[in-house]
């Protein structure tokens, strides 16, 4: 899979937690254009990277990762004029981080909490209004 | 009255309050004593004056007489006569004022008897004087009349004397007994400064130390807070793969499994399920702690309204609501809808073995203050363990019975206490039970 096909980027460190929410979506046929970061220095790598002009349509991103976490990632991607559109679904394992992020009040698009269900999934993606753009795919 | 403070504090509290009584007391005498030394001086005075005018008299009756032998003039008479007068006004006074003095009182004596010696003599003098000038003149120089006349200012000067005396002695022990007064008044007053300062600086020690305590137990308590937090959250991590992955079991290996194969991966499932909402509700209640309250007024009607319809929505059961006119309350809105959420469901949850299910809801003045009541007739419990009832993790009923964790009234109880209210409950095994609450703001 190139770069300009990924439409969907799960920044995530947990192993498990990777493997159940790609799950919920290779079900639902929507893993085929999911690329997996487990690390959010890479993330950001990959984000930022000169190279690349194609974003992904959404980002799932974990907050609790070891160096460089789901916060930090945010802001940068919220300062950024070109990548500040990217609809952001913060995966959140609770309530708590939830508030954790709205106090920087960085314009997160939607919360699922984890572990991700797709019916949840679907949910905010719908609400992003980008239902058709991922579920219309022809399965491989 | 029960006293917090140190016993020391106390102490120099009470001594310096009596020294100050002291002062005032020993001021007001003091005050007191300078007005009477004030009188006597004063008394002396007049006193001196009198004896001044009485000796100034005896001397012009002497010139007056002797005026009148050598010019025979009758005018110097009745000056003579007027001088006598004025003589005996002044003695008169004198013996009034020295009533107190029998020194004086003698001294005085004396002088009368002397002084009506001269009087004789004078007469004599006077009568005399009708015949024969030459034989006046002789009685005039005699020497008894010399003599009568030098006891006469003896007397009158020793009465003077006498009455200096007095009134240096009055004015020297006034002198010291101020010097005495100020030595005192000074001394209390360091002693009094003192005491006030060592009392200071123990009121500073120990409110110093109170407020070392204080910091410290909000630090253990955030401690504690942070550690209940991250360890609920921490352990949600490995929990969400236990139930994550045994529910990918189960969809996927599901028809491989035996009967009872299914059935222990059902139980793996419910407890999985049970731990996340042992945690899910720990962590409620460890987050309730750390929070600030918000007031604002609310409308106890509408939340109530508003919870009910949350909480029946997916209720197939048909449950009679009474709900009374409810007063508004001043509060954390979030919180307190909290507390409605928790008793109202508890009230469904605890009724639902019974027949026909009745809720209660309103509000009374009990003791001045507003109190809610939620009211079932459910399963109810038994009163011995009411003390049971909001501590976290204490259940009345087991988890096949009444499905729950134990966090809910104690998380109920947490956010009344945080309202500075309280809460109770009064239970009968079934019949029901009815759960009392109010809370005070800040501001009422």
């Amino acid at each position: 899979m190139t770069d300009s096909q990924v439409e969907i980027l799960l920044i995530e460190d947990s192993m498990d937690d990777a493997e159940l929410t790609i799950r919920a979506l290779k079900k639902r046929n929507l893993a085929n254009r999911l690329l997996h970061i487990n690390d959010g220095e890479k993330a950001l790598e990959y984000l930022f990277n000169p190279n690349n002009n194609h974003f992904p349509k959404i980002i799932l991103l974990d907050l609790k990762m070891p160096k460089v976490d789901g916060i930090q990632i945010l802001k940068q991607l919220k300062n950024d004029p070109a990548k500040k559109v990217i609809p952001v679904v913060v995966l959140t394992s609770s309530k708590e981080e939830r508030d954790i992020v709205e106090t920087y009040n960085l314009g997160v698009n939607a919360y699922i909490v984890k572990p991700v269900q797709f019916d949840k999934f679907m949910e905010a993606v719908d609400q992003l209004g980008m239902f058709w753009l991922l579920l219309n795919q022809p399965p491989k | 009255m029960k006293l917090y403070i140190d016993k020391r504090v106390v102490i120099g509290f009470v001594t310096s309050l009596i020294i100050l009584i002291w002062l005032g007391y020993f001021s007001y005498q003091n005050n007191q004593d300078f007005i009477n030394t004030r009188a006597l001086v004063l008394h002396t005075n007049e006193v001196l004056q009198h004896i001044e005018q009485v000796n100034s008299n005896a001397s012009r009756t002497e010139e007056l007489v002797s005026k009148l032998v050598i010019t025979g003039d009758s005018e110097y008479l009745a000056n003579y006569t007027r001088e006598i007068d004025k003589a005996r006004e002044h003695y008169n006074r004198l013996r009034e004022l020295t009533a107190d003095n029998i020194e004086q009182r003698a001294l005085i004596d004396t002088f009368v008897v002397y002084g009506t010696n001269k009087y004789n003599i004078h007469k004599k003098i006077i009568d005399t004087l009708k015949n024969s000038k030459i034989a006046a003149e002789l009685l005039l120089g005699s020497v008894e009349s010399k003599k009568t006349s030098d006891r006469i200012y003896k007397v009158i000067s020793e009465m003077s004397r006498l009455e200096k005396g007095l009134l240096t002695a009055r004015v020297n022990r006034s002198l010291g007994d101020m010097r005495e007064f100020q030595f005192t008044f000074s001394l209390l007053m360091l002693s009094n400064l003192i005491i006030i300062s060592l009392v200071f600086l123990m009121i500073n020690r120990s409110f110093r130390a109170r407020l070392i305590a204080e910091t410290r137990t909000k630090q253990i308590n955030q401690e504690l807070e942070s550690f209940t937090y991250s360890v609920s959250h921490d352990l949600r991590a490995p929990l969400r793969s236990i139930r994550g992955f045994t529910e990918v079991l189960k969809e996927e290996y599901s028809a491989k499994l035996d009967e009872e194969g299914n059935r222990l991966l059902r139980i793996v499932m419910n407890n999985a399920s049970r731990m996340g909402q042992l945690i899910d509700d720990l962590l409620d209640f460890s987050r309730m702690g750390r929070r600030e309250l918000s007031y604002s007024d609310i409308d106890v009607q509408q939340l109530v309204t508003e919870v009910i319809h949350d909480l029946t929505a997916h209720e197939n059961r048909s449950i009679h609501w009474d709900i009374h006119s409810l007063e508004n309350a001043r509060g954390d809105l979030s919180m307190l809808k909290q507390v409605w959420i928790n008793l109202i469901s508890n009230a469904i949850k605890y009724s639902r073995k019974t027949a026909e299910p009745r809720v209660e809801i309103g509000c009374e003045q009990i003791k001045g203050n507003r109190v809610y009541y939620v009211k079932d007739n459910g399963v109810g419990f038994d009163m011995k363990y009411s003390d049971k009832l909001f501590k976290v993790f204490q259940r009345l009923h087991s988890h096949q019975e009444f499905e729950g964790t134990g966090v809910g009234l104690a998380l109920v109880h947490r956010i009344i206490s945080k309202h500075r209210g309280e809460i109770w409950a009064e239970s009968k095994v079934n019949e029901g039970t009815t759960f009392y609450f109010y809370t005070k703001s800040l501001t009422t």
